[in-house]
């Protein structure tokens, strides 16, 4: 196995641990303050408690990039670049709405989601894309 | 920018896997610099030449350079 499959395979695992630990946390944080009742220092340690593994995952990530090489890296660059592109889109036209349309606002925690739920399309696409020109 | 990877690959009888492993790259990016869908950094095409044992201009060349003495 090559050094870049090693370091791949590992980013995958430990980007899967975050994924995982945010639902856990997530919905344990949920359940947790609902039936604690947690007061003060407590209750806000317990609200950011999810937060915590989106940056891990994003310190992860960081990690990942400079550790890839340089094509993989252009290529990753590319497809945060689209990421932001369409997320700040959306994100304009649901402010606009919101403005002078009379929408109701969207539900919290949904544009870190769905951005990493892009950026991870972007770069499937661009794979294909890749592979297609093989 | 051309290059000429793949027919000093196909020399050598390596796959782009081999190449990879020798650049220390991932198999995806050899496919793209023989393509030409990216160019190197100056390091990566340092190392491309010590891989193959020749002078850079050998394995690259620019495409106006190339046009040019074509005219």
């Amino acid at each position: 196995m090559s050094t870049q499959t090693s370091i791949r395979r590992t980013y995958l695992f430990r980007a899967m641990i975050c994924g995982i630990a945010y639902a856990a946390l997530t919905f344990g944080m949920k359940v947790a303050i609902r039936d604690m009742h947690p007061q003060g220092v407590l209750l806000i340690a317990m609200a950011v408690a999810p937060a915590l593994a989106i940056i891990a995952y994003f310190i992860l990530f960081a990690r990942y990039m400079m550790q890839v090489d340089e094509y993989q890296r252009h290529r990753m660059a590319q497809a945060l670049l689209i990421a932001a592109g369409v997320m700040l889109s959306v994100s304009s036209i649901m402010d606009f709405l919101q403005a002078y349309a009379a929408q109701p606002p969207l539900e919290p925690f949904i544009f870190t989601i769905s951005f990493m739920f892009v950026f991870t399309l972007a770069q499937a696409v661009l794979h294909i894309m890749d592979r297609r020109q093989t | 920018m051309k290059n000429r990877l793949k027919v000093l690959r196909a020399e050598r009888d390596w796959s782009q896997a081999d190449l990879a492993d020798r650049l220390e790259v991932s198999r995806q990016s050899v496919n793209a610099i023989e393509t030409g869908k990216y160019d190197p950094s100056l390091p990566l095409a340092f190392k491309i030449a010590r891989v193959f044992a020749l002078p850079i201009e050998q394995i690259f060349s620019d495409d106006d350079a190339v046009q040019s003495a074509a005219q």
